[in-house]
């Protein structure tokens, strides 16, 4: 006896969603990535990477950071940076190629909405495997840091729904740009786009290096407010100023997200 | 086949048709071969620069003047090694482009020199245009600095003969995502390109000199800080020389296999 999903009035959906029809999104990522297990784990290292090839070398020759009035050592700043660059890789690729692939190439989507499952539903799913795959990459990354002694404040622990709201972003932002995709090479620029945020979101040096008008561009990139949140999160700076990271991250997911259904209703319905 | 040696002519007849294929891509090449290496190196050296305290360890002016080459080479790398991936795969068996050429008086030896060929030629003249950038920014140290595209184009042609090797025993892309993640991306990151290699773990600074990218980067700043001295860096490139042939050799069975029989 499977369970009856019933579709939600149009507009209802976007906000009280169809658990059942979206479970059967991502249990389909699920099953399609337990053959590719591989890519997941691949996956989660590269930020690993990161931290060790650029702050084991640089805490030698960078002195203590200045952040939230306190000073930080190299790589205790550079590593919460990391766990938000690590949360974003985990949803991008999903939200963008991935997506693309199943809309363009194998039209699986054109199916599915031939079910009950609606376009809203399919927006949904996928974006809740992007976000499982995100916090899974950022908690790993963040016990990790944790083990190293990176970590100096127990709210760090609020790093694990940050990075599922980075991820939540992050995927409606890339399902959004994928709408405009005319063919593979347009993904040359979202590649050039995920290098400009990773970075250029004041992941490596305070933002106060910038000049004042690429501060101000910067305020309007997502991965720079998830970097921020958890900075502050994991040296126990978080503020006030945290709250509007958080608020700017919940409205570019609304956003893009109401954007992108939007937009994939017109061109799957038509 | 009469002969496994490849021939200059045919080589070429090779690299002509990768660099007609290249021009209308070349979106892909301006994107990821120059912009996103000329953020990384100005946003890393300026960003970072400001935060360094003590210079002097560095050897070189300032921190722009140690990553610049230190990027220069490792996109030549990531350039180089992805090319080898699923682009290769596609000439190789997806799209059959190697096999029109083997039906030609071009043997499939010719097939695979001329595309490692072009891979040192295209990711050369992309070094050309960051290295302008990269002197503009650091202003014109002298000549020496002319010599680093041809050091990232062997770099590039390294990485490439190397994932080749791999590549072309594949009948699918499974793996390869691992290999640039887990193969490529800690070759871009380890061999000296931000910080000196003796700051690395000891486990990582030993492994990664044998790969031919940390060598690529170390004569590429010599050159770019005009403090290149010529024996060393002839030790430096013909390690890199040697992974070409190696992987040359290694891509061989691979190639035979999938086009002669």
């Amino acid at each position: 006896m499977g369970a009856v999903i019933r579709r939600l009035p149009k507009g209802v959906d976007l906000v009280i969603t169809n658990t059942f029809a979206v479970r059967a999104i991502v249990e389909r990522n699920i099953i399609f990535f337990r053959r590719d297990w591989v890519i997941l784990v691949a996956g989660f290292f590269e930020p690993i990477f990161w931290l060790i090839g650029i702050s084991a070398g640089l805490s030698t020759i960078i002195d203590d950071i200045e952040f939230g009035g306190e000073l930080v050592e190299y790589t205790a700043f550079v590593a919460p940076g990391l766990i938000a660059v690590s949360a974003m890789n985990g949803a991008a690729f999903d939200a963008t190629f991935n997506f693309y692939f199943k809309l363009k190439q194998l039209k699986i989507f054109d199916s599915i909405i031939t079910t009950p499952v609606t376009i809203t539903n399919v927006v949904m799913g996928e974006a809740v495997w992007s976000v499982l795959r995100s916090t899974a990459y950022a908690t790993s990354f963040l016990i990790l840091t944790v083990l190293f002694g990176l970590v100096a404040s127990p709210w760090a622990i609020l790093i694990i729904p940050v990075s599922a709201l980075i991820g939540f972003s992050i995927s409606a932002i890339g399902i959004f740009a994928t709408t405009f995709v005319r063919n593979w090479h347009d993904f040359d620029y979202f590649s050039l786009a995920l290098q400009v945020l990773f970075i250029g979101s004041a992941t490596f040096y305070p933002i106060t290096v910038y000049p004042s008008w690429v501060q101000i561009v910067v305020q309007f990139t997502p991965l720079y407010h998830g970097v921020a949140l958890c900075r502050s999160l994991a040296l126990g700076t978080a503020g006030l100023a945290d709250v509007g990271h958080l608020i700017v991250l919940v409205g570019f997911t609304a956003f893009f997200g109401w954007w992108a259904n939007r937009r994939l209703e017109k061109s799957l319905l038509a | 086949m009469t002969s496994v040696s490849p021939r200059p002519s045919s080589v070429w007849h090779v690299v002509e048709h990768h660099a007609v294929q290249t021009r209308r891509t070349m979106q892909t090449v301006l994107l990821s071969g120059f912009l996103s290496p000329v953020f990384t190196m100005l946003a890393l050296g300026w960003g970072i620069g400001s935060q360094v305290d003590d210079v002097s360890s560095l050897g070189t002016p300032d921190y722009l003047h140690f990553v610049g080459p230190g990027v220069m080479i490792g996109t030549a790398t990531l350039q180089g090694g992805f090319s080898s991936l699923w682009q290769a795969l596609a000439a190789l068996r997806w799209e059959g482009m190697y096999k029109n050429v083997v039906r030609s008086p071009a043997t499939f030896t010719d097939a695979m020199t001329g595309r490692l060929v072009w891979m040192g030629i295209l990711n050369a003249l992309s070094s050309v245009a960051f290295l302008i950038v990269l002197v503009i920014a650091i202003g014109w140290s002298g000549f020496g600095a002319l010599l680093t595209p041809f050091i990232a184009g062997l770099t590039a042609m390294s990485a490439a003969a190397g994932v080749l090797a791999f590549t072309s025993r594949k009948e699918s892309g499974d793996g390869f995502s691992v290999v640039a993640r887990l193969g490529l991306t800690p070759l871009f990151v380890f061999s000296g390109t931000f910080s000196s290699i003796d700051t690395l773990p000891t486990a990582i600074a030993t492994v990664i000199k044998f790969f031919p990218t940390y060598h690529g980067i170390e004569v590429a700043r010599d050159l770019i800080n005009e403090r290149a001295e010529v024996v060393p860096s002839l030790l430096h490139i013909a390690v890199i020389v040697a992974w070409i042939a190696l992987g040359w050799a290694l891509s061989f069975g691979g190639f035979r296999k999938a086009l002669t029989s």
